[in-house]
């Protein structure tokens, strides 16, 4: 068992790092934060830098990890332009990649995930929008709530009920809409706790039309695509976590250290450094481990689920903790982001919760652990 | 207080909030608290709730002032602090110099004092910016030389802060100078050790007051949303920590209010666990809300914030629970 990475990413991670250090200004990153403003720059800047090589998933994960270990929500807003790409990638038809995918793999446009509704997100067949067929394609109503990407992208995909006659998850396909489309409506969600950088939209269609050559892949398969993607997407988020808490952790010992080391010596102290330091080593290993298993084309969703909700709590878990140790010193600092930036790894991509059973019932199927 | 008085107490505090607060709660943390409302507080008898009548107060008991905290902080965390920190710091601060008549100007909104919380902070960080309430203030309560000073200053600028939370106060990091040293705490470090546990109970009852409406949103909540055809509350994921912790709830404000005979220990004990209790409470009502919870709309999301810096603004956690173990070992404990 080899614990280390090849050299080539090593030293992709410092570059990573250095271009984050970098970029990732103070100035940015607070007017970014209080002014929740989509960094468009710094996507053009990231794009150009090569960061998010998708022909590489390791270097995918590595610079979600590295970049969010410097700013969250700028770090996810320079590297979700691709967010829900994979389904595309994976399902889509010659057609669609050709037309749309290789715009957003030049940096020409950006996509988004809509998959959840106003009426709830946790249970994604019990969707409303529906789909129905009309002349040469389908004619789309309804609503999404909190998407990513709402008022930037270009294009989505999109899940939406085409048959109500099917049980209910196998009545959901998956769509490439066109933004630009007639019908379509977004409204940008303004107030987030956190990751104030990333855009965040309510999208409403009525009747917008689409051509059936931008239904993907199969109809009645969307929710299977989308649990597909979901398998690959909580890796990343589970990177997002990874990235916070090392964050965290470091820039509390900072603080820690710059309290003296009659602080520093303080056994209750170095007691939550060093349980911070262990979950996240824990939340490390599992989550590269369950990257292994996908990344060799053999995905685990249990494991994954397991590495996206520990990796979550641990983000969570860290930048609380960090405060604590860093008193008025940590609420005055880069650490109070931090902390309103984690907690929505704990919700997106499936709550906490919804993981959880994931887990349990993929185990109970099997009917013992490894 | 006989329990009718408290009940009484109560409920007109509750008829005032309704008709003041509730509904502006957002308006409170986005553009501050208004001037307005703190002087109907003040009208009210319930601003300077804690201190003497002879001073402006309405010299309240602890039992009541707790109350008072408490069903603010249900409506905005920082409206309580603000009354939390005239009557539990700035009144003590100028009672220990013996200046507590200028506690007068105060109430009556005449003048202002701004604190700089790192006065709680036993260990400092080299070279950070100070963390002021109320920055602004022609008068402040800060740390020089190892001293508490209270004097009249002439402000040349300030640096405000987006805090983390309490964000209908104004925090920032002034840049004064000092027109009049009006007096200062010699034996600052014994005064602060003392404040910490005087304060205990005021912080508590804060803590107490938020968890109780986050708890109460988080529990409305899972009855009316819907996931998978059932309402949430059918979760035991959720049902089973709202239930448990409903429960929580109840033993810590019955133990706060029945305070009487409480010793020094018994307080920074329940400031401890209620601070913590606001964390996680906050944090399950949040994680209740789903995707909404985490929308500032949706008033959830604060409480979570507001218990996180509850717990920051008032000294280490270590330093209080240095405290702690020293009243319950008779002797110095926990020091390593
Ligand atoms: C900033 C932000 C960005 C987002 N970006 C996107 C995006 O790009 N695309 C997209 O499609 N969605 C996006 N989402 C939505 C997100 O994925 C959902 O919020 C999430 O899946 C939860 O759905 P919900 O908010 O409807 O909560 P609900 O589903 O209503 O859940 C509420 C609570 O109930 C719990 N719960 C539900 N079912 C169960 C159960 N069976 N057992 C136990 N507990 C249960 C949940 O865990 C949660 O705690 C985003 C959300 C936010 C806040």
């Amino acid at each position: 068992m080899d614990f280390n990475f090849e050299e080539k990413y090593e030293k992709y991670r410092a570059t990573v790092r250095d271009f984050a250090n970098r970029e990732f200004t103070r100035e940015l990153i607070e007017t970014c934060d209080s002014g929740e403003k989509y960094p468009e720059e710094l996507r053009i800047k990231t794009f150009n830098a090569g960061i998010m090589d998708f022909t590489d998933p390791w270097k995918v994960l590595i610079g979600i990890e590295e970049m969010c270990s410097v700013d969250e929500s700028l770090g996810i807003a320079a590297t979700t332009p691709y967010f829900g790409a994979e389904v595309l990638m994976l399902f889509g038809s010659d057609y669609l990649k050709e037309k749309y995918l290789s715009k957003v793999s030049q940096g020409k446009a950006i996509m988004g995930l809509a998959v959840t509704e106003p009426g709830g997100g946790s249970d994604v067949a019990g969707l409303a929008t529906t789909a129905t067929p009309a002349d040469s394609g389908y004619m789309l109503n309804g609503s999404k709530m909190f998407i990513t990407n709402g008022t930037i992208a270009n294009y989505f995909v999109l899940l939406a009920r085409t048959s109500v006659e099917e049980k209910k998850h196998h009545g959901l396909s998956c769509f490439l809409v066109d933004s630009s489309w007639e019908g379509f409506k977004s409204s940008k969600i303004k107030g987030k706790m956190g990751v104030r950088a990333t855009d965040t939209a309510e999208l409403q269609f009525s009747n917008v039309k689409i051509p059936k050559e931008n239904l993907i892949g199969e109809e009645g398969k969307g929710f299977y695509y989308i649990m597909t993607f979901f398998n690959i997407s909580r890796i990343y988020v589970a990177a997002q976590g990874l990235g916070v808490a090392r964050g965290a952790i470091n820039r509390a010992m900072e603080i820690v250290k710059a309290k003296g080391q009659a602080y520093s010596s303080q056994e209750s102290v170095q007691f939550a450094i060093s349980e911070m330091a262990t979950r996240l080593e824990a939340a490390r290993l599992l989550t590269y481990k369950a990257a292994t298993f996908l990344f060799n084309f053999n995905p685990n969703p249990t494991l994954t689920s397991m590495a996206k909700y520990y990796a979550a709590e641990t983000a969570v878990y860290c930048t609380e903790k960090a405060l604590e140790i860093t008193g008025t010193d940590g609420l005055n600092s880069q650490l109070e982001r931090f902390l309103r930036d984690a907690k929505i790894l704990e919700i997106w991509e499936g709550t906490s919760e919804i993981e959880k059973l994931v887990v349990a019932r993929n185990l109970l199927k099997e009917g013992s652990v490894n | 207080m006989p329990g009718e008085e408290l009940e009484l107490i109560r409920s007109s505090l509750l008829d005032f909030l309704t008709r003041e607060l509730s509904g502006r709660e957002q308006e409170f943390e986005k553009i501050g608290i208004p001037r307005d409302f703190v002087e109907k507080l003040a009208q009210q008898g319930f601003l300077a709730a804690a201190i003497p009548t002879e001073l402006g107060g309405s010299g309240l008991d602890r039992p009541a002032y707790f109350t008072i905290l408490m069903n603010i902080a249900r409506f905005s965390g920082s409206a309580a602090l603000r009354v939390m920190l005239l009557n539990g710091v700035i009144y003590r601060v100028l009672k220990k110099m013996g200046k507590e008549e200028i506690v007068r100007d105060i109430i009556s909104g005449a003048s202002s004092i701004s604190i700089d919380t790192s006065l709680f902070t036993k260990f400092w960080a080299a070279g950070k910016e100070k963390f002021f309430v109320d920055p602004q203030a022609p008068m402040s309560i800060f740390m020089l030389d190892g001293q508490i000073v209270l004097a009249r200053v002439s402000l040349k600028g300030s640096r405000e802060f987006r805090p983390l939370g309490f964000r209908g106060l104004k925090f920032g990091d002034p840049q004064f100078e000092v027109s009049e040293r009006v007096a200062a705490i010699k034996d600052s470090g014994k005064f602060v050790d003392s404040l910490m546990a005087e304060i205990s109970g005021d912080i508590a009852a804060v803590a107490i007051g938020m968890s109780e409406a986050a708890l109460e949103k988080a529990m409305e909540y899972s009855r009316v949303r819907k996931a998978f055809g059932v309402t949430l509350s059918s979760f035991q994921p959720l049902a089973f920590p709202l239930s448990i912790m409903s429960v929580q709830l109840k033993t810590l404000r019955e133990f706060l209010l029945s305070d009487s005979g409480r010793s020094a220990a018994d307080m920074i004990g329940i400031r401890e666990l209620a601070a913590d209790f606001a964390v996680v409470s906050s944090k399950q009502a949040l994680q209740t809300h789903g995707g909404y919870g985490y929308i500032e709309d949706f008033g959830v999301e604060k409480f979570y914030r507001d218990s996180l810096a509850l717990n920051s603004l008032f000294g280490e956690k270590i330093h209080s629970m240095t405290l702690l173990a020293k009243e319950y070992y008779g002797e110095e404990a926990g020091n390593l």
